[in-house]
């Protein structure tokens, strides 16, 4: 088994890499499942929260009253009233909604209300997303136009007993109930994004390693010494076969258990036979970037060229495996293109197995056996090229 | 000098292996972002909410209900002849159905499709009974469209219960046409906002991918400046060796590298700069200038890093490419590169400890870009500038004492 000490001594020797990949970048992928809302509890609507903020320029009671009214439903950022900062608050995101309340505001309100005139206006400011920009002026909207009416009808009302009489009604709520649907996102989620994520890890991770394994023990003149060598070709290859297997077992292994310890609401979500499945796809997933590995080793790739590709290709194939942004987002285009890259197939059956378990095993085995596809062809490629680099003399 | 600039200069073009983090990983993943983020942006655009609605009874308060629902909405599957600027103003798109039950398998059936109904509602004594999906995608939009559709139905709710205590106040009002005319035209949707934009530019969160992928591709950069002056030291390389015993001196050979990989740095940026405003349509909102000086610094700070990667003793050239990888990839994260959820947990990071992001090269050089856009005075800009100059500094610092000329045992 010296060949397969030695590859572990080169392993050990690069060990940066899957530090990075494979365990660092694991635990980003860890906190981001952990940071995220999977749903809410199950049978239940919970009202989506914003946040926003006000730059009150009137300093009436108007202006305090949907102020309180937002509060209710929403988290308040404070903003100065400056360019700069009202620029940054947007330009960063920090507000889903920023309401001017311009200088004698309540009392052009209150004037128009009672002459039966149209109502002034606020300044609003969105920031990246219009939609949710949308659902808090829904708010404001309803408050504003129950002081109106009450401001019209009660014209001898103080504000202050026209905003809380408002915030009354406005208090008031619709009966709201889930339709139970088969695609709810539920707690199980978290896990599923996790591995999700995994796909960038998994893909970089073991492409790295294996391509610098393979290449570093397929350098012309180390290849030379091992032809010369007592050890049979056969075993010289089952030996290196084993340590780069050993690599991707142990992504494999590290990615799938930490998951499993990290999210165990998520795991108790799973049945065991959607857990086995869960883990079949990802070992089958695995098996992409070791042929990918293999194949850089022999064509001679270097260090420096395994890690961009795994790194470049790892990335493509985490994005088309919607790991970046989901694929229901993307044009049928880009969805089409995906069914051509192992992310999406990964995906599917980490999915469909997390959900549906039992009832979709052979749907998981057909996604797991396009993954094996993949390997099978990338790696008869690599297989290839190698011999047909023993013929030559570099 | 001129000879070790135009030969590091030269040997850095010729390695592919370097080139490939430098010039064609912004390449790729730039034409990705534009493949992907488009369908994106249109998404961060208000579309009307479709929903499906129990058609309401001839009573006054059906008919009230669907003049509501009208005021808000366009014309649903029959709104092609609705003028398009009607249905850019709309919050709705409307079915109707005939029983709750249709319009429930209305909704069941638009799951998973491209377009799915947000809910049904269906008026029962005078109440909405609204049916929504929820969280029924991981995206958020669903359960923001459902949110929408609750907060139009709890405004129906406190106005038609604000109409009937006005009522009930004064019975006369629903006999005084004209009075109940007034009520209505009181509790109909007030808009009482006007949108307006604070920003030099509005504010697009696909824009943020392309900065913090211009950060990372920055600081890849630092791959040239490695390979650079691991060519340069003697105990590390053979070239280096051989150079070291050259007439020329060796501050002006450490000038000339680092000139010479700045200027590879810098080009290398510039194209994928290039790619993004004029292939990929990333509107830099015309400031060219502001932009080059930022890829210029960043392309300075990718030298820093990758000469100060070099002087770490006892770790082989491999191990220092590892090094870098995982510089890169950590502070790429924290700028939120890999994805929405990334971007998201790096907005939240920032907000929580602002400090992280002084720190952070991948982040400086993001926000510098985006100071560019979005803020009307320098300030901004020239902060982030600053801070990348310290940071370059301070790696030039770290790198000095194993950068000056040495002697060496092994020579």
């Amino acid at each position: 088994m010296q060949v397969f000490k030695c590859a572990l001594r080169i392993l050990r020797g690069n060990f940066i890499f899957p530090l990075i990949y494979i365990v660092g970048l694991s635990f980003m992928g860890l906190m981001m499942a952990t940071s995220f809302d999977f749903g809410d509890e199950p049978g239940t609507f919970e009202r989506e929260t914003y946040d926003f903020a006000v730059i009150d320029r009137d300093g009436s009671a108007l202006s305090e009253a949907v102020r309180e009214q937002l509060a209710k439903t929403g988290t308040e950022v404070a903003v100065d009233d400056d360019e700069f900062a009202i620029q940054d608050a947007v330009a960063k995101g920090m507000t889903d909604y920023l309401l001017i309340v311009p200088e004698g505001f309540q009392e052009d309100f209150l004037a128009a209300a009672r002459n039966g005139e149209d109502a002034p206006q606020m300044e609003v400011v969105y920031s990246f997303y219009s939609m949710e920009g949308a659902l808090v002026d829904q708010t404001v909207g309803e408050y504003m136009g129950a002081m109106r009416t009450l401001a019209a009808v009660s014209p001898d009302e103080p504000m202050d007993a026209i905003a809380a009489e408002a915030a009354r009604y406005a208090s008031q709520q619709a009966d709201i109930s889930l339709i139970e649907t088969v695609s709810a996102v539920s707690e199980a989620d978290r896990f599923v994004f996790f591995l999700q994520w995994s796909t960038y890890t998994l893909f970089a991770g073991i492409t790295v390693c294996v391509g610098m394994l393979v290449c570093a023990m397929g350098r012309a003149d180390v290849r030379r010494r091992n032809l010369a060598s007592p050890v049979s070709f056969i075993s010289y290859n089952m030996q290196l076969g084993l340590a780069c297997a050993l690599v991707t077992l142990g992504a494999w292994a590290w990615t799938f258990c930490l998951g499993l310890v990290a999210f165990p609401e998520a795991v108790a979500q799973i049945s065991a036979t959607g857990l086995g499945l869960c883990a079949l796809s990802v070992l089958a997933y695995c098996l992409v970037p070791l042929a990918l590995g293999l194949l850089l080793g022999q064509i001679g790739a270097s260090d420096v060229v395994c890690n961009a590709v795994g790194n470049i290709t790892g990335m493509v194939v985490s994005f088309f495996g919607g790991a970046w942004i989901s694929l229901s987002l993307m044009s049928p285009e880009v969805q089409a293109i995906a069914h051509w890259l192992p992310g999406y197939w990964y995906t599917n059956a980490c999915t469909l197995a997390a959900h549906e378990g039992l009832s979709q095993t052979q749907s998981v085995f057909a996604d797991a056996g396009v993954l094996v596809m993949f390997a099978v062809a990338i790696g008869l490629a690599g297989l290839l090229i190698g011999r047909m680099r023993m013929q030559t003399t570099d | 000098m001129g000879n070790t600039f135009k030969y590091t200069l030269l040997s850095l073009i010729r390695m592919p292996g370097v080139l490939v983090w430098a010039l064609a990983f912004p390449l790729i993943m730039s034409t990705i972002f534009m493949m992907m983020f488009q369908p994106l942006e249109e998404e961060a655009e208000m579309d009307p909410v479709r929903i499906a609605i129990v058609q309401p009874d001839e009573s006054a308060e059906g008919q009230a209900f669907q003049a509501f629902l009208e005021a808000l909405s366009d014309e649903g599957e029959d709104s092609a002849e609705s003028s398009e600027d009607d249905a850019d103003e709309a919050l709705f798109t409307v079915t109707y159905a005939a029983d709750a039950a249709e319009a429930e398998r209305i909704v069941q059936d638009s799951l998973g499709s491209d377009d799915p109904y947000t809910g049904y509602v269906q008026l029962e004594e005078g109440e909405p009974d609204v049916h929504v999906t929820g969280s029924s995608d991981t995206t958020g939009i669903e359960k923001l469209r459902s949110s929408i559709l609750a907060a139009v139905m709890d405004s129906y709710v406190a106005n038609s219960s604000l109409i009937r205590d006005l009522m009930a106040q004064d019975p006369l009002l629903a006999s005084d046409s004209s009075r109940s005319a007034q009520i209505a035209e009181l509790v109909s949707p007030l808009q009482a906002t006007e949108q307006i934009t604070v920003t030099e530019n509005q504010p697009q969160e696909t824009v943020r991918f392309y900065f913090a992928l211009l950060g990372m591709a920055a600081l890849f950069g630092g791959s040239l400046g490695l390979a650079a002056f691991q060519r340069l030291k003697p105990n590390t390389s053979a070239l280096g060796a051989r150079r070291a015993v050259g007439a020329t001196s060796h501050g002006r050979t450490v000038a000339a590298t680092v000139a010479a990989t700045w200027v590879v740095s810098f080009a290398c940026l510039f194209v994928a700069y290039l790619y993004m405003r004029f292939v990929a349509g990333v509107d830099f909102a015309g400031h060219d200038g502001e932009c080059l000086l930022v890829t210029a610094v960043s392309a300075l700070l990718a030298t820093a890093l990758g000469c100060a990667i070099s002087c770490i003793p006892h770790v082989p050239e491999d191990g220092k490419n590892g090094i870098l990888t995982g510089i890169v990839c950590f502070a790429s994260f924290f700028a939120g590169l890999y994805g929405q959820p990334t971007m998201e947990l790096a907005d939240e990071i920032s907000r929580a400890f602002p400090a992280a992001d002084w720190v952070n090269p991948a982040t400086q050089i993001s926000q510098a870009f985006y100071s560019i856009m979005y803020y009307s005075s320098p300030g901004p800009l020239m902060g982030h500038v600053a801070i990348l100059l310290i940071m370059t500094a301070l790696l030039f610092i770290l790198s000095a004492r194993s950068l000056r000329r040495r002697r060496y045992a092994s020579l």
